[in-house]
């Protein structure tokens, strides 16, 4: 076996993977501190979970944050499929390349300017239309929809690029219709693809402090504008142990994800 | 070479009456101003195994692709049965296809693959189930039913698709290199399988394929195309006997050319003078070819005769030098270079061992044929 790595490479391995992960590891950590400061170790206690429980602000952030990034990821896997397909099934149509790259432009656009822009348009269209009344979580939906719509695109077009086109020309071959062979061929094949679609754009939504902050409306602070707020004020280990619970989460979500797709296969 | 009773009393092209059961009528395809597609009138007649035969670019899949309604022809019109379908979609026609991919849906079973047509069809459970396990054994697959479509070989897959497109018994089963993915044991095993289980289902077939043994084998007429036009539509053994013309000639096996002009005309021959073969060329049917016209004179290599004594004949004689010898075995290939400097090629059966060959290299040798060995092409 020549899978022996090289005593450098090691080095630069081991020193990457404590860059990325010791931080998370330490904050993990103090999560279960007692002490108030966040920098000095004093025992173990589970006071900063019983105090989150209790954290009225930061549980509904949380809460809003959650709702917004799965309306996000779910509008995003529906109008980034429609895109891909058309973009990937639909042959050379007048446009095609223009359009191609109007979908993937969010996701290179600072989100500054997109957040700003978004902010104009909101305001100016209730000015005019008088829709949407106002600012809140329906907004930030609609931006973040459009940010993650973006990557959900690209990662189901590269599925349906490379999915047989034969596969349906045999489907409506043997009979069944365009919309049938979407339902019972097209979306069991690309099935992987939008899941993890949905799960890239509800990561990215749950992440998103810029555009939010540009689109949000009083009372619909998202989870990371109470984080990045409460900074200002001094960080309490209750955030640790917010995120240590994201974290966990995100984790086993990921791990059933994999086996379920493994299995599949 | 597959010579059943039926299959040779299967000849209703030759029979001015019978209804031709799939017809194209001047049908045309272009892609952006480029013809795939040229002015292609066919008929072809129920239970024949047709086969579309040419290199790849010539329009024989885009042909096949009008047929099973993935294409719709900018000019001209498709009958199957006496019955329109030029514009139908796909899913609206009595037509199935085998892909070359063969293109079974990977997230359902090799039953559920072939149950997928007749669920569209609203067809009752207990009825599926039964005509499904009906062609799994027609098709020798009866025990891989629960098996996923990458759990099986390259020709069990092949198989199952076979079984799918046959399932819902269509009037026209199309097949799209239904063999090219085997290997060539195996293809050539599937060959007469293939034929066996068209007999058995009494089902029209068109076949493309590029493989000129491959259709000769197996159809009962072949067409060959060139640029999107048919140039010949015959039976195997007419298109490799009598071609109509050099490309087809050509395309099918090899064949010696010698060029010359037209000197004497007849019902039943016609005298050729060739500088080429060095020799007058005595073609013993007529073609269309007045005197004093340039025309070719083919003959096919296992069809020449070689030997170094001169033959009992002053006609279709010709003599050269044997500069190369094939041996593949069963027979071996001469190349004998002409006093006019022209290669021809004979094929001899090795009938002695190689050791014992009478003819070897640099020997002067006379190559003769018979008159009714040869043909004359204008085209």
């Amino acid at each position: 076996m020549q899978n022996k790595l090289s005593p450098f490479l090691k080095t630069v391995v081991t020193f990457g993977y404590a860059f990325l992960y010791l931080p998370i590891l330490t904050l993990i950590i103090f999560s279960f501190n007692s002490s108030r400061q966040v920098t000095v170790w004093q025992g173990f206690s589970t006071r900063w979970y019983t105090a989150l429980l209790q954290d009225e602000a930061l549980l509904k952030s949380l809460w809003i944050s959650l709702q917004v990034a799965a309306s996000a990821a779910t509008l995003a896997v529906i109008l980034g499929t429609l895109a891909a397909i058309s973009l990937v099934r639909f042959g050379r149509f007048k446009g095609r390349g223009f359009f191609g790259i109007l979908t993937t432009a969010p996701m290179i656009m600072p989100e500054v300017i997109t957040g700003l822009s978004l902010l104009l348009l909101f305001v100016g269209l209730e000015q005019i239309i008088g829709w949407p009344h106002g600012r809140g979580i329906f907004t930030i939906t609609l931006a973040h929809t459009t940010l993650c719509m973006a990557y959900v695109t690209i990662v189901v077009r590269g599925r349906l690029a490379d999915m047989d086109v034969s596969l349906e020309e045999a489907a409506l071959d043997l009979g069944a219709r365009p919309i049938k062979v979407f339902i019972t061929i097209i979306l069991p094949i690309i099935f992987p693809a939008l899941l993890s679609g949905w799960l890239l754009a509800f990561a990215l939504s749950l992440d998103d402090l810029v555009i939010a902050s540009f689109v949000a409306g009083p009372g619909s602070s998202t989870l990371p504008m109470v984080i990045f707020s409460s900074i200002r004020f001094g960080i309490t280990p209750q955030i640790n142990a917010l995120a240590t619970l994201i974290i966990t989460t995100v984790a086993i979500g990921v791990m059933v994800a994999g086996w379920l797709m493994h299995r599949k296969k | 070479m597959k010579q059943k009773q039926r299959r040779i009393n299967l000849q209703p092209w030759q029979d001015s009456k019978a209804k031709p059961y799939i017809h194209l009528e001047g049908v045309s395809k272009e892609f952006n101003g480029v013809l795939a597609v040229d002015d292609v009138t066919l008929s072809i007649f129920q239970e024949e195994f047709f086969s579309l035969l040419g290199p790849s670019g010539c329009g024989k899949t885009t042909l096949l692709r009008m047929l099973a309604g993935f294409e719709m022809p900018t000019k001209g019109k498709i009958y199957i049965d006496g019955v329109d379908v030029t514009r139908r979609p796909a899913y609206d026609r009595p037509v199935n296809m085998m892909f070359q991919s063969y293109a079974l849906f990977p997230h359902m079973t090799v039953e559920q693959n072939i149950a997928f047509g007749l669920k569209q069809e609203r067809i009752p459970k207990a009825e599926i189930q039964e005509r499904v396990k009906e062609v799994l054994k027609l098709v020798q697959m009866e025990k891989y039913g629960s098996r996923a479509p990458h759990q099986l070989s390259g020709g069990q897959r092949q198989r199952v698709a076979l079984a799918r497109s046959l399932v819902k018994r269509p009037k026209l089963l199309l097949l799209d290199e239904p063999l090219a993915a085997l290997d060539k044991r195996l293809r050539e095993q599937t060959q007469f399988e293939l034929v066996n289980i068209q007999e058995k289902v009494g089902i029209t077939f068109i076949m493309v394929t590029h493989d000129q043994e491959e259709a000769m084998t197996m159809s009962t007429r072949l067409g060959v195309m060139d640029h999107g036009r048919l140039r010949q539509v015959a039976t195997p053994n007419e298109v490799y006997e009598y071609p109509n013309s050099e490309y087809v000639a050509d395309f099918i096996g090899s064949i010696n050319k010698f060029e010359g002009l037209v000197t004497e005309v007849d019902d039943n021959h016609i005298l050729v003078d060739s500088e080429e073969a060095g020799s007058e060329l005595y073609v013993g049917h007529s073609a269309d070819a007045p005197v004093g016209s340039h025309v070719k004179v083919a003959i096919r290599p296992e069809k020449m005769m070689i030997d170094h004594a001169a033959p009992n004949q002053k006609k279709n004689v010709t003599k050269g030098i044997v500069r190369d010898i094939g041996y593949l075995g069963d027979v071996s290939i001469y190349h004998v270079e002409l006093k006019s400097g022209k290669i021809v090629l004979a094929t001899q059966p090795n009938l002695v061992r190689l050791a014992e060959r009478p003819v070897t290299w640099d020997d002067m040798v006379y190559l003769f044929w018979r008159a009714e060995n040869s043909i004359v092409l204008t085209a």
